[in-house]
């Protein structure tokens, strides 16, 4: 391989040079921010020395927190995969009815933050729950929310990614072939003993790459502990990452950043068992084999549909009501009824509160920057990574997957030790700035907006581009007029899903923010802490109705996308 | 027109020889077609001297004019070589006109003059009043006219052509081979064909490129690849042929030669006479014929008579040797049965030169 590589004449050098170029912006996205992380767990402050290391490393919170960590990923993992796991077997393999529209419902709460899913509990199952007062059975004002606790914790993150385990197996299952099951029910084995002998062990690479993909999910969960976590004195290492941040400053930087690197450490465990178990597959794109023959519920197809939609009611149905319910209420503690119902909480955080005003322009302005800026390296990233196999970008294309596989307190500690001092030559200092958020942004959702786009690459026929090479048009004007439109649709897409998790993203902006630059998670977050309930539902439900609204949009744009780019599609 | 010359061309993946010292060379307006089965290389042949692949040793020269070798490398668009793809690669983003159009619009040519070309080319390709539509609108022949359309606005002194029947149902392929003779014959282009067809080449080229393994074993006339196969592996591709060994006995006149096959004394045509000893001759069913009682001949057991629209093709096991084949042709009247004991004649024969026992 290296004979023919250095027999080859050398590419044109303006090709060359865009590509070092697009080179050194994706690894000053991804790898330098780890690097520098890396740097200050070795050597604080510029010094070789373990100082910092071993004053962390010996306190007994730093193991209290990591524990309860562990404790809480591992029972939310547990839930999610019992979960999701059951209903992806029960939707793929039986005759239900309404399988898209259940889908749809099942996946919705990946596209919702999780503080809002937290709060929405928290509103639903609180003292001052308007739907509990409603039918007279709320606990007596001042009693304490039986979700401060690890149990809450525990169910909320199972709920929150038991989708996310869903939406792996589901693709693993559709891409069994049909005769596997049919052979094994020609040789005479009834329905479960397929399940049990044939489905489940075929299934075993899929199963535990979405058990590794939840538990890493959960570990790096920063909006539920810190919702549950924080009234109840429950502490993981992301809330303690942030507490002692917030209250000490940046003093304690290399201290913080040992914890990042604790919580990356026990993350990247679950990264790699995920990324060898799903190996050369992105789980997103379905097959296009033919379907297992569904198995017949007979009579027991009705009650199965009725358990699966009050799943849906119980765990998306009724903490929305709660939430909306909330965000009506004119004041903690007064009685929600026709009469006492008003709109004045989202006026007040529309147009009278400034950060709130803030955050909705500045959330707008980060996603949809963020969005755009990522849609126009993709494209030219992807094509040289597919097409070309340029040796370069395909190494960093898998370096481009840490920052968002990581958990996001992870990137933020990284981001801050990269921009604490100002920029070298330049002299700027982006720290206490928005463009703290929207580098983090750009290097945390790469990934989301280059998925879709590699797959396209994959799936259009390279011939379309040599064609027009041959018709004698060089790099620029074939990306221009050839391959940006074929894969543009899958760009959008990519876009699109970027600009809905950045818009409803807290664990990042949380650590980042600074007065003037508020995100919509920062400021639901400082209402619900400030005890402001009604206003942190108020911002929510307006940004669950915008992320509805864009979904909604989306469906125009399904059909010319590649399978598997949108996750909430059947 | 433009001449291209390929000189020991050699392409290597790791240790897999796609092309292994290649050297062609093909004259102005030339039709050549690149024949051998799948793998043979003859695809990495064609990207080579479309530019796609860089070639590890050798050269690639189009009018004289080096384009590839170890040092140098003339990027695709800068070689002015037109190709008709086996998955037509039209733009499915663009109607028929824009595809058409693009290397003028590439080219940066007024507009009027490109919508003229683009009416000339569809008109040439007998699809007038199809410019507006989508490619996705279009049948698989339509699809292909579309793309040589494309090519012809081109106007390139050199069309190359992957497989452009491959995707095409059986009876749309006749004409589109008129198709390409048409083209053919009206821009004098050069142009050369990857096929793994053997009918499709003898019906369009000039002359035939075999390739077998990464290697160039035979460059010839139709008729002449047909009557005078150069291997053993050209002889058993072309035409349903027959690869038998045989004696060689003594040398005749006019490049004839005494050999015996299968105990029966046989005059046939060879290269070079061969030194007497083990030799392999080629030949086709309809060189052998049934003998009458007293005639000399092979003798064979009929093993099975299938008919064949016409005729009918017999097949036969030599009593001396069991693990042979031999097949012919025969009529309504005169064919034997399954099982029958009959003796076969060989009415012509080529000796494959340089294949004895040890090839």
């Amino acid at each position: 391989m290296s004979m023919t590589a250095t027999a080859a004449p050398p590419a044109p050098w303006r090709e060359q040079a865009f590509i070092y170029g697009l080179a050194a912006v994706i690894a000053a996205l991804s790898l330098l921010p780890l690097l520098r992380l890396i740097l200050e767990g070795l050597a604080q402050g510029g010094e070789l020395s373990f100082s910092a290391a071993s004053r962390v490393l010996s306190a007994p919170v730093t193991w209290t927190a990591l524990r309860n960590s562990l404790e809480t990923a591992i029972g939310g993992t547990i839930l999610a995969v019992a979960l999701g796991g059951g209903v992806a077997l029960v939707v793929t393999l039986t005759d239900m009815r309404a399988r898209g529209a259940f889908v749809f419902c099942f996946v919705l709460p990946l596209m919702i933050a999780p503080q809002v899913t937290a709060l929405a509990w928290l509103q639903v199952t609180g003292a001052s729950s308007p739907l509990l007062n409603l039918i007279g059975l709320a606990p007596p004002l001042g009693a304490r929310n039986p979700l401060y606790s690890r149990e809450g914790i525990i169910l909320l993150l199972g709920l929150q990614y038991a989708p996310l385990v869903f939406l792996t197996l589901r693709a693993g299952l559709r891409a069994l072939p049909r005769e596997m099951i049919e052979a094994g029910l020609a040789a005479g084995a009834g329905r479960l003993t397929v399940l049990r002998t044939i489905v489940i062990p075929v299934m075993t690479p899929p199963i535990v790459a979405s058990v590794a993909l939840a538990f890493v999910s959960c570990i790096g969960n920063f909006g539920i502990p810190a919702f549950l976590g924080i009234p109840g004195r429950y502490t993981v290492l992301p809330t303690l990452i942030y507490q002692r941040l917030s209250g000490l400053g940046p003093g304690v930087l290399s201290e913080v950043a040992i914890l990042s690197l604790l919580i990356g450490a026990v993350a990247l465990v679950g990264i790699v068992v995920q990324d060898i178990m799903l190996r050369r597959r992105d789980f997103r794109v379905v097959s296009s084999a033919a379907g297992a023959q569904p198995f017949e519920l007979g009579r027991w197809r009705l009650p199965v549909e009725i358990g699966l939609w009050a799943s849906i009611l119980a765990v998306l149905i009724v903490p929305f009501l709660g939430l909306l319910l909330t965000s009506l209420v004119p004041a903690y503690g007064v009685p929600l009824n026709a009469r006492t119902a008003t709109l004045e909480n989202y006026a007040f955080v529309l147009f009278e509160h400034a950060a709130a005003k803030r955050a909705f322009l500045n959330s707008f302005l980060l996603s949809g920057a963020a969005a755009a800026v990522i849609a126009m390296l993709c494209i030219p990233l992807a094509y040289f990574v597919v097409w070309r196999r340029t040796r370069m970008l395909r190494a960093l294309n898998v370096v481009a997957e840490m920052p968002y596989a990581l958990p996001g307190v992870v990137l933020a500690i990284a981001a801050i030790l990269l921009f604490l001092k100002p920029l070298p030559i330049l002299g700027v200092s982006l720290y206490n700035t928005i463009w703290i958020i929207f580098f983090a942004y750009l290097a945390r959702f790469l990934v989301l907006g280059l998925r879709p786009v590699v797959s396209a690459f994959h799936q259009v026929d390279r011939a379309l581009e040599e064609a027009a090479q041959v018709a004698g048009a060089g790099l620029a004007f074939r990306l221009r007029t050839i391959v940006v439109p074929l894969v543009a649709p899958a760009a959008a897409a990519g876009a699109i899903l970027i600009f809905l998790t950045a818009f409803n993203e807290l664990t990042v902006s949380a650590l980042l923010w600074s007065s003037g630059a508020e995100t919509l998670g920062v400021v639901v977050f400082s209402f619900e802490q400030g005890g402001d309930s009604n206003y942190a539902a108020a911002v929510s439900v307006l940004t669950v109705l915008v992320t509805l609204a864009i979904m909604g949009l989306l469906a125009g744009l399904a059909r010319r996308l590649p399978p598997g780019v949108l996750p909430w599609r059947d | 027109m433009a001449r291209l010359s390929v000189d020991t061309v050699t392409r290597a993946f790791g240790a897999f020889h796609a092309l292994d010292r290649v050297s062609l060379d093909v004259r102005d307006g030339e039709f050549l077609a690149v024949l051998g089965p799948s793998g043979c290389g003859k695809t990495t042949l064609l990207r080579s001297i479309a530019g796609f692949e860089k070639v590890c040793g050798g050269s690639i020269a189009i009018d004289g004019r080096t384009v590839s070798s170890r040092t140098e490398h003339v990027p695709p668009e800068k070689r002015r070589v037109g190709i008709v793809f086996q998955s037509y690669a039209l733009w499915p983003h663009m109607t028929v006109a824009e595809n058409v159009g693009y290397s003028m619009r590439v080219a940066r040519r007024p507009r009027e003059e490109i919508a003229r070309a683009v009416a000339t080319a569809l008109e040439t390709v007998g699809l007038t009043g199809y410019a507006e539509r989508a490619p996705s609108q279009l049948s698989g022949g339509q699809r292909q006219r579309v793309a040589l359309a494309r090519c012809l606005v081109q106007s390139p002194t050199l069309v190359l052509l992957d497989e452009p029947l491959a995707n095409l149902d059986v009876h749309l392929r006749a004409s589109m081979e008129d198709e390409f003779a048409d083209f053919h014959r009206r821009t004098g282009s050069t142009m050369i064909y990857i096929t793994h067809d053997q009918a499709e080449a003898m019906a369009l080229a000039d002359r035939i490129a075999v390739m077998d393994r990464g290697r160039l074993v035979q460059v010839a006339t139709p008729q002449e690849l047909h009557s005078r196969p150069a291997t053993e592996m050209i002889a058993g591709f072309i035409g349903g042929g027959m690869v038998l060994p045989a004696e060689a006995r003594a040398a005749g006149p006019d490049g004839t030669c005494h050999v015996r096959v299968l105990g029966l004394d046989v005059g046939a045509r060879c290269a070079l006479p061969p030194a007497p000893g083990p030799v392999k001759v080629a030949l086709y069913p309809r060189d052998l014929s049934l003998r009458a009682g007293g005639e000399a001949g092979i003798p064979c057991r009929v093993e099975r008579c299938v008919y064949q629209g016409g005729a009918f093709r017999v097949d036969l096991v030599p009593e001396a040797a069991h693990d042979l084949r031999l097949t012919m042709l025969a009529g309504e009247d005169d064919r034997p049965a399954a099982g029958d004991a009959v003796r076969v004649g060989i009415e012509r024969a080529w000796v494959i030169p340089g294949a004895g026992p040890s090839a």
